[in-house]
């Protein structure tokens, strides 16, 4: 009973345009009138006491320097490197862009600002190279969902709180799927521009060239190696390396590249806050929403429910991924995360998966939630870049949802991929 | 009438700007005192969490006020055109509705710590101010909505 109204409500909630964490707070309220194992009291008492966290307060913090970065010329310098050299060769401005996001992935935890910060710069660059529109617009959603697979990572964060699974762990499984997908979109970029006589620019190589753009984007490059760097070297924890990052993101745009001044950071900043308010009201919200599920004691059915189906772990892991899949595609990362982890990780356990694996195989499902239609965020902010409408964005993106898929698939049933670093690390 | 318009502009913006940048700063200070200083700091991880609470709260009602909150937008497209203005203006009247009830629930909260008295461990903070930050966000956040409504309605009236 407690159960059917807190998901029902949830879902009607949701179609009636409520924001997600206000629909998963009044639906989670209306369960505690319902049942009577907790107080009303409880709900307000989980609004702070599950956002009085150290680890979480990363999320602002990485998505501060993310900010700061795109403001501050950063990205441009970075463009400037990858092309003298990945331009020459076929396709290569959609290489470059994908060496861009991987690189941007690797101080940014976010999806979307990737999308926002790279395709800003480089899809006028491509359309006037002749790339076709869908095709640039689909790869730069595509490729800005590398963001939240390369550490540092928001979404890592919120499932390493949720489930109590090390998020250093996580950052460090994230490297090798993040690679496998970057490699795989250079591999059909470079396919699918020969196809099509995309060339690249006749500027030869010169180790001249590529120093120049190296020492003009040197204090650009190093702000990944500080922060990862640092946490593993044991400096700093994931949230105290994510503050680091944003004030020397916030030094180098005012002090070194000058670019930023003390008024247009109010800016980047703001667009922070913003993003901090309308995510982290959900994490709130979701508390008690899980504790609720954990007293009915749904993760604990979920589980019985499908060994009875299937005790094959590769049949359960397939069956995982669809789901994942299925909610990706109408659900932000965040609050499928934080409404799924606890749900989802005792049938991963049962099956021997191990949690980090199964926060990486939750996450890169997700990174596919960001270009697949109707609510593929990347989409949205990919068309909003390129002034196009949706469905030019939606055409193109097929392919590169097949080559996501294979990749995912890899992840799955390689575990290594993900934990032959954080084993090597851990020894 | 001056001042009232600037506070509705700006207030939430710059009070998250500033404890966003005072949340960042501490904790880089934080770093630098103990590994370059080789001295921990007692008070700033604790000030630092109280401060990131305070910034989500005051930025619900940042996101509110920019109308920015996510939202399944997708959902919109199973009603038919003429009744999506009536589901978002719904949508909001929830909204409202959940805000006034967290400004009365924690309330209670925060009267409560208020009579115990209780203090934070390292920097002594009474624990009402740490609690009073959903009372605080949500009845701002309650504000921007009766402005929301406000504004759904004008929209629908001007089309009617």
């Amino acid at each position: 009973m407690v159960t059917a109204v807190l998901l029902i409500s949830l879902v009607v909630f949701l179609i009636l345009e409520v924001p997600v964490g206000i629909a998963i707070g009044i639906s989670s309220v209306a369960a505690i009138v319902v049942g009577d194992t907790l107080s009303l009291g409880y709900f307000p008492q989980t609004l702070v006491s599950s956002t009085d966290s150290f680890p979480i307060m990363a999320i602002p913090l990485f998505i501060l320097a993310g900010e700061l970065m795109g403001a501050g010329g950063v990205s441009r310098r970075i463009l400037n490197v990858a092309n003298v050299f990945f331009g020459r060769m076929a396709g290569g401005l959609a290489i470059v862009t994908v060496v861009v996001c991987m690189f941007f992935a690797a101080v940014s935890g976010s999806g979307p600002a990737t999308v926002a910060a790279v395709g800003g710069m480089v899809v006028p660059t491509m359309l006037k190279r002749g790339y076709s529109k869908s095709f640039t617009l689909a790869l730069v959603a595509t490729a800005g969902s590398i963001g939240v697979i390369i550490p540092p990572s928001i979404p890592m964060v919120i499932f390493g709180v949720t489930t109590a699974t090390s998020i250093s762990d996580l950052f460090l499984g994230g490297f090798g799927p993040g690679m496998l997908i970057g490699l795989s979109l250079i591999a059909w970029c470079r396919y699918y521009s020969k196809k099509n006589g995309w060339s690249g620019d006749d500027t030869p190589f010169s180790w001249a060239r590529a120093w120049e753009s190296i020492s003009e984007a040197k204090w650009a490059l190093l702000n990944p190696l500080i922060i990862l760097g640092g946490i593993y070297a044991g400096v700093f924890t994931p949230t105290e390396a994510a503050a680091v990052a944003a004030v020397y993101a916030f030094v180098c745009g005012v002090f070194i590249h000058r670019e930023l001044t003390f008024k247009s950071i109010l800016d980047p900043i703001g667009g922070a806050c913003s993003t901090t308010g309308t995510t982290m009201v959900i994490l709130g919200c979701a508390s008690a929403f899980t504790k609720i599920l954990t007293i009915e004691q749904i993760p604990a059915m979920i589980t019985d429910w499908l060994m009875h189906v299937t005790t094959n772990g590769i049949l359960i892991l397939l069956l995982l991924n669809l789901l994942l899949l299925i909610v990706g595609c109408f659900m932000d990362t965040t609050p499928a995360i934080l409404v799924l982890a606890p749900i989802l990780m005792p049938v991963a356990l049962s099956i021997g998966v191990d949690p980090v694996h199964f926060g990486i195989i939750m996450v890169v499902n997700l990174a596919i939630g960001f270009i697949t239609p109707p609510l593929g965020i990347n989409l949205f902010v990919a068309a909003r870049v390129g002034a196009a409408p949706l469905d030019l964005v939606t055409r193109g993106i097929v392919p590169f949802i097949i080559v996501m898929i294979s990749c995912l698939m890899l992840v799955t049933y390689v575990p290594q991929i993900s934990l032959a670093l954080p084993h090597l690390v851990g020894k | 009438m001056k001042v009232l318009k600037f506070l509705d502009e700006n207030f939430e913006r710059y009070v998250c700007i500033i404890l966003m940048s005072s949340m960042t700063l501490i904790l880089a200070v934080q770093v630098f005192m103990r590994y370059v200083m080789r001295d921990s700091l007692s008070w700033s991880e604790e000030l630092a969490r109280y401060i990131f609470v305070w910034l989500i709260y005051i930025g619900i009602s940042y996101g509110a006020k920019i109308m920015k909150h996510i939202k399944i937008e997708a959902a919109l497209l199973l009603f038919p055109t003429r009744t999506r203005p009536y589901v978002e203006l719904f949508g909001d009247i929830l909204f409202l509705a959940f805000s006034l009830f967290v400004v009365y629930a924690s309330w209670d909260i925060v009267q409560k710590q208020i009579m115990l008295g209780q203090t934070s461990p390292a920097i002594q903070m009474p624990m009402w101010m740490l609690y009073s930050a959903p009372t605080v966000g949500f009845g701002l956040t309650a504000i921007r909505q009766v402005q929301a409504i406000v504004y759904r309605l004008s929209l629908i009236r001007a089309e009617g």
